[in-house]
This record gives C-alpha cells, sequence and structure tokens, in this order.
C-alpha cells in the first residue's frame, strides 16, 4: 500500500510539472489581468493623472444608470442573434456540401478556408471599400441594375447587419472545418440502414448528421456566442462605432473609454460587466447541453 | 534519461513563456518598443534624446537629417519615433504612465490642454523667454494661448492649419463652368456660390463630385471640419470661455442645415464613407490644409489646380480658425535642458523657414518671408498663398480651436449627432441642434 501511494504522489508531481508552464501562463496572462481589471473597476483612475482612489461600486452604478450601455448591450446582442444561427446554417450547409471528396473539393474547402486566414483589419477595410455609397462595388453593381443603393455603412439600421455579414464571411471557413471533421466521423452503417429504411437525404441530416455532431455544434456555438460579444476589429475598421452610436458595442465601448477618454477605472467596470455576461451565457449553455448533446465521447 | 528529458522540456518551456516578460527601460536609452524607430547601435555615452513624430517614413527621415547639426553641435544622440496620429495621444499617455515617454514629443488638437493639465509637460519659458535670436514674440499670441499659463511656458508651435480650398482648374474648364478664382477676384466668393459652382459640376455618373468639405474616409471630427463655415454663418458652438453651447440658433442651424443639403439635397458633395481624394481629379474644390499642397504635387496629378481662400459666408469678418501643434518636453525626461534646446532648435526661424514647405509656423516673420511665399515648384503661386492664407489672417485675424478639459468627449458627442443627422435618426437641423445642446451642456458642467 506504501509503494502504491508513493506512486501515485510521483505522478502527480509529474502532471503538475507538465502543466505548470500552461497554467502559470494562465495565471500571468489571463487570471492576474482579470483580477487587476475588478480592483480597478473599484477606483477612479484616469491614465494621465496617478491618482487612484477607491470608490467602491460607484463605476457600476455610474454605468447601470448611463443609458448608452443600454443601448451598447443592445447593439452586441443584435450581433450576437444575428451571427451565430446565420452562421451555424451556412457552415452545416457548407460542411454537407464539401464533406465528400469530389473533383475540385479542395479548391472550393480552400476558397472558404482563406478568409479565415486573411488578417480582420484588412478584411475590415476591405470591405468598407466594398460597402462604400457611391463608388463601393456593391452599389455600382446595383446601379447597373438601376437600383439606388442605401449607405450600408452610414444608415442606422444597416450598419450591424453589415458588420455581421463581414464577420460571417470571415468565419465560415472555420466552423466549416469543424463540421466537416465531425461528419466524417458519423458511422457509415447509421446512413445506410436509414436508406434501406427508405430515409431521405434530408431526413437523414436531421435525424443522423445532426444528433451524431451536436458536442461539435455545441462547441462552435459556444466560441461563436463568445466571439461575437468580444467583436471589436469589424467594428473600429467598418464603422467606428457609427453612425451616431448605432454600431457601438461593448469591447468599442470599452476601448473608447479607456483609450480615448483615459477613464481606466470605468473602463473596467464594463470589462468586469462583460466578462460576467459571457461567463453567465456559457454557463447556461453549459447546463443545457445536457438537454441536446446526445452523446459526448 | 526519460525523466531528464522530461524535466529539460519543462525548463525549456517555462523559459519561453517567462522570457516574453520584459523589463521596464530608461526613457533615454536607444531601445524602444516602438514601431518604426531607428536606434543607434550599441550602447553610447552620449546623451541621447527621443522625439516622437507622426508621419510616414519620408518624414522621419528628413526629421532625422535635420538632426544631424543639432547631434554634432550638442554631442548628443536624437532617435526618432513614428508613431500613428490616430494612436499618437493614446499611446503618448500610457508612455507617461509607464515612466518611459520620450523627451520631447508633439502635441496638437485637443491634446495639450489634457497633458498640460495632468502636469506632465516641463515648463521651458526659462530657455525660450531669454534668447533673443530665438524671438519668442514672434510667436502668435493665439497660438501660445493652449500651452502657457501664466509666465509658464509649456509648449512651442511649429504648426498652424488654417484651411484653402484647392480648385481642379480643368474640371471647371472642360464644364464651361466660372472657375472659383474670378469670384475672389471680384469680392464675391461665398458659401453660396459655392455650393451653386459644385451643383452646376457634380455629375455622380461619372463618378464627379463638386465639393470635399472634409476627409470623408473615416470617422470624422465634425467640430473641426465644419468650424469655419459655422463661424462664416454668424454661429458658434461655443461661448468665449467654453462654458456653454451656443450652435442653438437660427444661423447655427442654417450653418448645419447647409451641410446636410450639399451632401443630401443637392448631392454634390462626397458621402460619409467615400475615400475619394481630391488628387483623383474628380473632386471640382476640395477644403485642406495649406500643407496638402505638398502632397498633391508629390503626386504628379493630370490636370491643373490652384488655391482660393475658404469662402466666406453672412459674417464676412469671421475669424479664421485653426488648431495648432507643439513640440513639448514630457517630465520623463532625464535631460529637459538638452531636450528644450532640440525645441527650440526645432522651432528656430531658420528651422522654420527650411520647413516651410512641410509645416506653416505661426510666426509672424515666416508667413510674408519669401522662403514661405516661394514654395518649391512655383505651387501654390505667391498670389494664391498671400490671398487664401497670409491676407485672412492678417485682416480677419487668427481664433484657435476652443479648449475643455472633457474636449474629447464633447467633440465625439457632436460628431455622434452629426452622423445621427446624416444616418437619418434625426429629421431636421433643429432636432440635430437641440440634441448636440442637451448631450454637450451636460459634459460642458462635468
Amino acid at each position: 500500500m506504501k509503494s502504491k501511494s508513493k506512486l501515485f504522489g510521483k505522478d502527480q508531481l509529474w502532471g503538475y510539472s507538465f502543466i505548470s508552464p500552461m497554467l502559470i501562463g494562465f495565471i500571468v496572462i489571463s487570471l492576474l489581468p482579470i483580477i487587476a481589471t475588478i480592483i480597478i473597476s473599484l477606483t477612479n483612475w484616469a491614465m494621465l493623472n496617478n491618482q487612484v482612489n477607491f470608490i467602491g461600486f460607484e463605476n457600476y452604478k455610474k454605468l447601470f444608470a448611463d443609458p448608452l450601455f443600454y443601448k451598447v448591450a443592445k447593439n452586441t446582442i443584435l450581433f450576437t442573434v444575428l451571427l451565430i444561427p446565420s452562421n451555424l446554417v451556412l457552415t452545416l450547409g457548407l460542411a454537407s456540401l464539401l464533406k465528400d471528396n469530389f473533383k475540385g473539393v479542395g479548391f472550393f474547402r480552400t476558397a472558404v478556408f482563406t478568409p479565415v486566414v486573411t488578417t480582420v483589419v484588412v478584411w475590415g477595410i476591405l470591405w468598407k471599400y466594398i460597402f462604400q455609397t457611391d463608388n463601393g462595388l456593391v452599389n455600382t453593381l446595383l446601379s447597373m441594375l438601376n437600383i439606388k443603393g442605401p449607405q450600408w455603412l452610414y444608415n442606422a439600421q444597416l450598419a450591424i447587419p453589415v458588420a455581421v455579414l463581414v464577420t460571417l464571411i470571415k468565419g465560415l471557413g472555420l466552423n466549416t472545418v469543424i463540421f466537416i471533421g465531425a461528419m466524417k466521423d458519423v458511422p457509415a452503417m447509421y446512413y445506410e440502414a436509414s436508406e434501406i429504411d427508405g430515409a431521405s437525404k434530408l431526413r437523414q441530416f436531421f435525424s443522423i448528421t445532426l444528433p451524431s455532431i451536436a458536442p461539435s455544434i455545441f462547441l462552435v456555438t459556444i466560441i461563436t456566442m463568445i466571439g461575437s460579444l468580444k467583436v471589436f476589429a469589424q467594428i473600429d475598421t467598418l464603422t467606428e462605432g457609427g453612425p451616431g452610436t448605432s454600431s457601438f458595442v461593448f469591447v468599442y465601448y470599452i476601448y473608447q473609454q479607456a483609450f480615448k477618454y483615459y477613464n481606466f477605472g470605468y473602463a473596467s467596470a464594463i470589462s468586469a460587466v462583460l466578462f460576467g455576461l459571457i461567463m453567465i451565457l456559457t454557463i447556461i449553455q453549459w447546463k443545457l447541453r445536457k438537454r441536446w448533446v446526445y452523446h459526448e465521447n | 534519461m526519460k525523466r531528464i528529458l522530461s524535466v529539460l522540456l519543462i525548463i525549456v518551456m517555462a523559459a519561453g513563456l517567462l522570457s516574453a516578460c520584459g523589463g521596464s527601460q530608461a526613457p533615454s536609452q536607444t531601445q524602444s518598443p516602438s514601431a518604426g524607430e531607428s536606434p543607434k547601435p550599441g550602447y553610447s555615452e552620449k546623451p541621447t534624446i527621443t522625439i516622437a513624430i507622426w508621419g510616414d517614413e519620408n518624414r522621419k527621415k528628413t526629421f532625422e537629417e535635420l538632426f544631424v547639426e543639432f547631434e554634432e553641435k550638442n554631442n548628443c544622440d536624437v532617435v526618432v519615433n513614428l508613431v500613428a496620429y490616430q494612436d499618437y495621444a493614446t499611446k503618448l499617455a500610457m508612455q507617461l504612465q509607464a515612466g518611459n515617454a520620450p523627451d520631447v514629443v508633439w502635441l496638437a488638437d485637443g491634446m495639450e490642454k489634457q497633458f498640460l493639465e495632468s502636469g506632465n509637460l516641463v515648463d521651458i519659458s526659462s530657455y525660450v523667454k531669454s534668447d533673443a535670436e530665438f524671438n519668442y514674440a514672434d510667436f502668435y499670441e493665439t497660438a501660445m494661448a493652449a500651452i502657457t499659463d501664466g509666465d509658464k511656458v509649456y509648449g512651442i508651435p511649429f504648426s498652424f492649419g488654417p484651411r484653402v480650398v484647392y480648385v481642379n482648374k480643368t474640371m471647371f474648364d472642360k464644364a464651361g463652368v466660372k472657375q472659383p478664382s474670378e469670384y475672389v477676384k471680384e469680392g464675391n466668393w461665398t458659401y453660396d456660390v459655392m455650393y451653386d459652382l459644385a451643383r452646376q459640376i457634380t455629375d455622380i455618373s461619372k463618378g464627379q463630385y463638386g465639393l470635399k468639405l472634409w476627409d470623408t474616409s473615416s470617422a470624422t471630427n465634425y467640430v473641426y471640419a465644419f468650424y469655419d463655415l459655422v463661424l462664416a454663418y454668424g454661429a458658434d458652438y461655443f461661448n468665449q470661455d467654453t462654458t456653454d453651447f451656443t450652435l442653438n440658433t437660427p444661423e447655427g442651424i442654417k450653418a448645419v442645415q447647409a451641410v446636410y443639403d450639399v451632401i443630401y439635397k443637392d448631392q454634390s458633395h462626397l458621402k460619409p464613407g467615400d475615400a475619394t481624394e481630391f488628387t483623383a481629379g474628380t473632386i471640382a474644390m476640395a477644403r485642406s490644409t495649406f500643407s496638402y499642397a505638398k502632397t498633391i504635387k508629390g503626386q504628379n496629378v493630370d490636370f491643373e489646380w490652384y488655391m482660393v481662400p475658404v469662402p466666406t459666408g453672412p459674417d464676412a469678418d469671421a475669424p479664421v480658425i485653426t488648431g495648432f501643434a507643439y513640440y513639448s518636453v514630457t517630465t520623463n525626461s532625464k535631460n529637459p535642458e538638452l531636450a528644450a534646446q532640440l525645441v527650440k532648435y526645432m522651432t528656430s526661424i531658420n528651422m522654420m523657414k527650411k520647413m516651410v514647405n512641410t509645416f506653416v509656423a505661426p510666426r509672424a516673420s515666416l508667413l510674408n518671408s519669401d522662403e514661405f511665399l516661394q514654395q518649391e515648384g512655383g505651387k501654390p503661386t505667391k498670389d494664391e498663398i498671400l490671398v487664401s492664407f497670409v491676407k485672412p489672417i492678417e485682416e480677419r485675424g487668427l481664433r484657435p480651436y476652443p479648449a475643455h478639459k472633457n474636449f474629447t468627449k464633447i467633440q465625439d458627442q457632436i460628431t455622434i449627432e452629426f452622423d445621427n443627422y446624416f444616418a437619418g435618426v434625426y429629421k431636421s437641423a433643429e432636432e440635430t441642434v437641440k440634441a448636440m445642446e442637451q448631450a454637450v451642456r451636460a459634459l460642458l458642467n462635468q
């Protein structure tokens, strides 16, 4: 018995040793800054002066009394609600089309994946030119059909949907690749058996494919949700939060407060609220996974 | 053996992680993580002065050449850090917090008040006022207002930007429309005439626009973009001591309406978001800084062009409004005396004359000098410069942009309300100005 517990102790030591670089990195790069943000959110630290005074929850009270905070929350949630379903539908569709090995599939998979490796800032600037009002590609093509295109990036109702579209096209490739991998893992015998029973392709997709790849759908949903709640680069390059505040999102609001107005205390409070929101949504999804993820390996 | 290899692997991974952590550096060392820096190799015993500028690589190279004489005379090294303009204020604020800000910095467009009030600038009055050759009195008083506090001087201006209008002569000739220069000669160059000419020239089917009043390619500070227009209409954003928002008058509403009409009713102005430049040859009249002439010359455009003044409005005597850019010494400097000497060197009359094709300094003696009036390549011509730039300043006087501790927020709020008007959220100029008034008054009183 003694020798068994000694062995167990040695295994633990080695295990901790191997995960220590990652653990140290997580603590130094992620955990400590999160704790620092929460502490700074309880102060009135403005970067240009060195006065740091503890003010308790005053920043949070100010935040929840600020009408702009609710506008920002609404814009961010709208972005998320538009992005997630459209992303899932399109990527599942693309994965269904591209999972089989037909002639030329490599070209199409590359084409779908190329935007993923493009820098997000370059991607945003490119689409900003495409959606320009008078000389942009979209409106120029529409004018050839005698249609007067709107101010895509200068319309309060269209700014967020356009940003969603740009983000969607950029992110399609990564999620498609995840789904292709998951779909290839579904045993062929399920499809063979269902064919014998007379199931159509559509029925196979909804009754076999979707349930079988549910863990991957869950993963993609969580990643997309977290990414959309933290969206910044696309908004900054396309609209800079405009027109007005119609495309102000959380991270852009944090950037404005911290780096334009130097209100680090207030910006930290917004960051803490966003962190809490993402945590709550992730926990809810994690709890709900047992209902709609049929199996987890 | 496996254990030894495992331990080595752990050490390598940990070392790789921890090597990313860096220490702080003394401000006068030649090493800096900033992009676009040109550190001198090796450690030098000579003192080093770092200066942060905005611009491009060509400008950096020009400045490095200009510093050679100063380096030889003072037995020091000058290191130039190039920073993008839109990141400049933020980066400087962070560097000041970290204690590694450059010795000498540029400040402009509202930055100076924030950094001055936060106590991050060095008083250089003893260096600049005592030197008769430097001639401190040569600087316009208006230019010094934002950077002085009583007798203390926290910076020296090296540039100011009253706007002018560039005219694509070829477009007017092809359209058979009377040139703006003729209206200037007649003394009848007004905003109404400018709008009328813009309507005549515009042909959207050919991508031709009559007017570009501001840089539409990115989010704009609409306070500065429209300030001379607002003053020309006999209105103002603020009262004299910037304690009240005063645009909500019939004149102010008319000015805001005029901007909206030229874009959306006449459709003769580029839409917000459009990145077309005057140098593309499809814009008939573009308002910009004096130094934009250098950009036009540098691009060897294939059309004829000239410069005219910004037109007048109902208030023909409205002053010329402008921002100023300053050299300042930061409190992080370990060599404030040498840094102050660098500021004096770069803002001396001789240096300003050398830089006149890049920056126009608010020195009275400079504006009437041959070096300023006879530009490289003869464009703009001496007459154009006198009529468009010098005469308006001399006749109507200079006025600086207003300053307030919350000015960044105020500018942003005004911009948001203009955006809302252009995007169709507000249906009238009255509604827009009223929204501005409500939002800005709250910020003025904070």
